[in-house]
C-alpha cells in the first residue's frame, strides 16, 4: 500500500503540486521569486560552496535526464564497457563535488551569523533533504554498481510509464530500498519546489541571450503607440514585403508547373513512327479481340 | 533620428556645502527599511577620498560600465552573454558588505534596563543585520572632510595620473583642500545596468528616461550591482532584490521635485528636460576618452530648433515635454554655457546628471596682518587653484584638461563681470578680456549669474507634467485607481523562502 503510494501517488501529487503551486505563487506572490543570494553578506565560503554544488548537481542531473529521456540511446551508449565506466566515474565525481559544495553551504548557513539572519527553516530543510538525496545517490552508485546500465530497464521505463499515464510500479518495485528511498525523496523535493527557494530553478534567464541591450518601457500606452507608430510602419512594410515575396514565390512555382504541363503538351517528346505503329497494332489487336468476343456473345444469345 | 526626452540634472559643486541634508531626506523617504539600512541612494563624498562603496571608481575591481572592444564595438566590462550565466552563482565583481559598511543601531533599552552599578549605563552599538553587539569600523561617510588623510584621500583613484608635485601639493599641510561630490543615480542614456540584467527587470522609462527596477521581475542575480560603474544599485539582502534611486518618480508625477533636490540647502540642484537622439547614443560612446564629452554633447538636441521639435513630435515626445525642454536649466548649463560636465564620462554610460566643477579656493597670503588673495587678480587664476586641473579633468572630462580649463575660465569671468557692476576695483577692459577669453557674451554671463545665485524654485526645477493619469486603464474608475498611481496591483515586499 505504502509502496504503491510512493511509486504512483506521490509522483503524480508532486508534479501536480509543483506545477500548480509554482503557477499560483507566480500569480499571487511574484515578488517572492528570487535567487535569494547571500553573496552580499558572505562571499568566501559561498564561492567554494555554491560553485562546486551547482556544477556537480548540474552534471548529475544532466546524466539522469539523458538516461530517462532517451533510454534506448543511453542503453546503447553504456553497452560499451569503457563508456559505462566513464559515465559512472564522472557521475560519482560530480556527486562528490556536489556533496562537498553542499556541506560547505550547510556549514555556512549554520555558523555564519549574517547568513543566519536570512536563513529560514525551509532553507535548512531543503539543504538537509538535498544533502541526504545526493548521498543516497552516491551510495546507490557505490553499493549497487552500474546504475547507468540497469536503470535503463527499470527506472527509465517506469518514468515513461508515469509520463504516459499508464503507471507500472512493478518495474521498480523490486529495486533495493536504498534506490526506492532515493526516488521517493526526489518526488518530495519536487513537491517542495513552490514552497521554497528552489523556485529559482524557473528563473534561469534564458531570454537574456536574445534580448537587445537596452529596455525601454512606456508607462503610458497611448504615448507608446505614437512612439512606435513609426517603427510599426517599417515593420508593416517588412511584413508586406515578406508576404509578397512568399506569394510571388508560390505563384511562380504554380506558374512553372502549369507551364511545364503546357509545354509538355506542345513540345514534349514525340513517339517515333515505329512506336506509333506498334501502338496502332496493339489497339487493332484489342479491337479484333473485342469483335471476336462480341461475335461469340451474339451467337450465344441466338 | 529617434528623439527621446530625459529628465536630466545639474549639480553645481561650487554651491555644495557638504551638509548631507539630501542624503538624510532620501534615507527618510526611501531606505529606512530592513535590508535597505546600508543603502544611500543619495550620498555626498569628500574628494579627494575613497567614497562609498570604498573605491567605487576602480573598474579593474568592480568591472562597471562599457568598454570599447577590439573590433571597436561597445561591450559591458562586467560580462558577456555567456559568462553572465556563470556569474549567476558567484559574481567575483560584486561589492560585499565590507565595501559599504555594516549598518548599526544602538541598544537604547540598556539605558533603562541595565542593572544597578558604579558606572553609567551605555547604549552599545548592535548590528542591524544580526542584532548582535558589534564594533563600528566604518560608516556611510567615514572619510567625511578627511582630505589629506593617508588612509582615505591618498587612495583616491583619480590621483593616479597626477604628477608628484600636484599630489604633494594636495597633501601638504596648510594647502590641503577638498570638495564635495553629491551623487545619485545618473539615469544614464546608455545604462550598463539595464544591459546587464539577466531577467530584463531593469528598464528606462520611455517618457522621461528614469531608470527603474521592476521588483516583480528582479530575481536577485546582482549583475546590475557590478555593471553600474557608479555603484548606485544596491542589493537588498533581506528581500533578495536590487534597488536603486527612482528619482522620486511618485513626487515628479505629482509636480514636486525629488526629495534630495527639494531639501538641498545650497540650492545646488537643477532639474530639467533634455532631448537626445537615441539612435546615436551607442555610436557616440565609441570615441577615444579625450573626445567623449564633445561626443556626448553632440547627441543632445536643441529644443529651440523647429526641426528638432518636429522630429520629437514624430517620435512621440509629448508637447508638454517639448515646452519644458525649451526652458530647461539643464540645457542652459550643459549646452548653452557648456559649464556642466558628466561624472566619469569614460565609463561610457552617458550619464544624465551633470556637474559644474568647483572653482577651487585660491591660495591666500598674509601681508601686514591682512589676509589677501593672490596678487594676480581678484579671484586669482585657476592655474594656482589648490585642487589640480588634472584632478578635476579625471573626474569630469575623462582626463581632458582643456574642457575643465574652459569651464573654470567662464566661472572666473562671470565673477569679475558681476564684481565690476558693484565695485570699481576691477578694470572694465580686464573684464572684457576675461569674457572674450572665456567665449562668453555679457548676456550669457548675466544668465549664468542669475541661474546660479538668485534662481527661484520654478527656475531650478522645470518639470513637465508626466501625465500618469493617461497610463490608467481606460475602464478603471477613479475610485478604484485612487492611490494606485498607475502601478496597478501592489504586493507587500516580503522575502520569498
Amino acid at each position: 500500500m505504502i509502496q504503491s503510494f510512493l511509486l504512483v501517488g506521490l509522483p503524480y501529487a508532486a508534479v501536480l503540486v509543483c506545477v500548480l503551486g509554482s503557477i499560483w505563487r507566480f500569480r499571487s506572490r511574484r515578488f517572492s521569486y528570487s535567487a535569494l543570494s547571500s553573496q552580499f553578506l558572505e562571499d568566501r565560503q559561498l564561492l567554494w560552496g555554491s560553485g562546486p554544488w551547482h556544477v556537480g548537481i548540474f552534471l548529475v542531473l544532466a546524466g539522469h535526464a539523458l538516461a530517462f529521456l532517451m533510454p534506448s540511446v543511453w542503453a546503447s551508449l553504456v553497452s560499451n564497457r569503457a563508456v559505462l565506466i566513464g559515465v559512472e566515474v564522472a557521475g560519482m565525481g560530480a556527486a562528490i563535488l556536489a556533496i562537498l559544495g553542499l556541506s560547505i553551504l550547510t556549514l555556512r548557513r549554520l555558523t555564519n551569523g549574517r547568513v543566519q539572519a536570512v536563513t529560514t527553516n525551509v532553507d535548512l530543510a531543503i539543504l538537509g533533504i538535498l544533502l541526504v538525496q545526493v548521498v543516497l545517490g552516491l551510495l546507490t552508485a557505490v553499493l549497487h554498481r552500474w546504475g547507468a546500465s540497469w536503470s535503463t530497464g527499470t527506472a527509465a521505463p517506469y518514468l515513461w510509464s508515469l509520463a504516459t499515464l499508464r503507471p507500472e510500479p512493478a518495474l521498480v518495485a523490486d529495486l533495493p530500498p536504498l534506490v526506492q528511498t532515493h526516488m521517493a525523496l526526489a518526488w518530495v523535493l519536487l513537491l517542495l519546489v513552490p514552497f521554497s527557494r528552489l523556485v529559482h530553478l524557473f528563473s534561469l534567464p534564458v531570454l537574456y541571450v536574445f534580448r537587445a541591450p537596452l529596455v525601454f518601457v512606456w508607462a503610458n500606452p497611448r504615448r507608446f503607440e505614437r512612439a512606435t507608430a513609426f517603427v510599426q510602419r517599417i515593420e508593416a512594410r517588412r511584413y508586406f514585403l515578406r508576404a509578397s515575396a512568399g506569394l510571388a514565390a508560390g505563384g511562380s512555382l504554380l506558374a512553372a508547373g502549369t507551364f511545364e504541363q503546357i509545354a509538355q503538351f506542345f513540345f514534349g517528346p514525340r513517339m517515333s513512327e515505329k512506336e506509333s505503329a506498334g501502338l496502332m497494332e496493339k489497339k487493332l489487336a484489342r479491337l479484333e479481340q473485342n469483335a471476336a468476343q462480341k461475335k461469340l456473345e451474339l451467337e450465344r444469345t441466338r | 533620428m529617434d528623439v527621446r526626452a530625459q529628465v536630466a540634472m545639474v549639480f553645481h559643486l561650487d554651491k555644495c556645502i557638504g551638509c548631507h541634508t539630501c542624503s538624510v531626506a532620501c534615507k527618510n523617504v526611501w531606505t529606512d527599511r530592513p535590508g535597505a539600512e546600508y543603502m544611500w541612494w543619495n550620498n555626498v563624498e569628500t574628494k579627494p577620498g575613497t567614497g562609498y562603496p570604498t573605491r567605487w571608481e576602480d573598474q579593474e575591481r568592480y568591472k562597471g560600465g562599457w568598454k570599447v572592444g577590439k573590433g571597436g564595438e561597445l561591450g559591458l566590462r562586467s560580462q558577456n552573454k555567456v559568462d553572465a550565466f556563470l556569474k549567476l552563482f558567484y559574481n567575483p565583481n560584486q561589492p560585499g558588505l565590507a565595501d559599504y559598511y555594516e549598518p548599526w543601531t544602538y541598544r537604547y533599552g540598556d539605558l533603562f534596563d541595565a542593572a544597578g552599578g558604579d558606572d553609567q549605563p551605555t547604549a552599545v552599538p548592535i548590528s542591524q543585520i544580526t542584532g548582535e553587539e558589534m564594533k563600528i569600523e566604518s560608516g556611510p561617510n567615514w572619510d567625511d572632510d578627511l582630505s589629506g588623510s593617508p588612509l582615505y584621500a591618498e587612495n583616491d583613484i583619480n590621483l593616479e595620473s597626477l604628477t608628484d608635485e600636484e599630489r604633494a601639493g594636495l597633501f601638504e599641510i596648510e594647502r590641503i583642500s577638498m570638495m564635495y561630490l553629491p551623487r545619485i543615480c545618473n539615469h544614464c542614456a546608455n545604462p550598463s545596468c539595464v544591459a546587464s540584467c539577466p531577467s530584463g527587470a531593469l528598464y528606462k522609462r520611455g517618457e522621461d528616461g528614469i531608470v527603474l527596477i521592476d521588483q516583480d521581475k528582479c530575481r536577485g542575480w546582482r549583475a546590475c550591482v557590478s555593471a553600474c560603474p557608479y555603484k548606485k544599485i544596491y542589493y537588498n539582502w533581506k528581500t533578495g532584490k536590487s534597488e536603486k534611486c527612482i528619482l522620486c518618480f511618485p513626487r515628479l508625477e505629482t509636480g514636486q521635485a525629488p526629495a534630495c533636490f527639494h531639501s538641498c540647502v545650497g540650492r545646488i540642484r537643477y532639474l530639467g528636460v533634455l532631448l537626445y537622439d537615441a539612435d546615436r547614443v551607442a555610436e557616440a560612446g565609441k570615441v577615444p576618452n579625450d573626445a567623449l564629452v564633445e561626443s556626448y554633447r553632440s547627441c543632445l538636441l536643441d529644443p529651440n530648433d523647429p526641426d528638432v521639435r518636429a522630429a520629437a513630435r514624430m517620435s512621440g515626445v509629448s508637447e508638454e515635454f517639448i515646452v519644458a525642454a525649451r526652458s530647461s536649466p539643464v540645457w542652459k548649463y550643459v549646452m548653452e554655457w557648456k559649464l556642466a560636465l558628466p561624472l566619469h564620462p569614460e565609463f561610457r554610460t552617458f550619464p544624465m546628471l551633470f556637474y559644474v566643477p568647483p572653482l577651487m579656493p585660491i591660495m591666500g597670503k598674509i601681508e601686514g596682518g591682512i589676509y589677501e588673495h593672490d596678487a594676480k587678480g581678484l579671484f586669482g587664476d585657476f592655474e594656482s587653484a589648490r585642487i589640480p586641473i588634472q584632478y578635476l579633468a579625471n573626474l569630469f572630462a575623462a582626463g581632458n584638461r582643456g574642457i575643465i580649463e574652459g569651464v573654470l575660465k567662464k566661472l572666473i569671468a562671470v565673477r569679475h563681470f558681476k564684481r565690476v557692476q558693484g565695485h570699481d576695483d576691477v578694470a572694465d577692459e580686464y573684464v572684457k578680456r576675461l569674457l572674450r577669453e572665456a567665449q562668453l557674451t555679457p548676456e550669457q554671463a548675466e544668465g549664468i549669474y542669475e541661474l546660479t545665485t538668485i534662481a527661484t524654485v520654478q527656475d531650478r526645477f522645470v518639470m513637465p507634467p508626466i501625465q500618469r493619469e493617461e497610463a490608467m486603464p481606460a475602464g478603471c474608475s477613479a475610485e478604484e485607481c485612487k492611490g494606485s498611481c498607475g502601478l496597478g496591483r501592489t504586493e507587500s515586499p516580503e522575502r520569498g523562502g
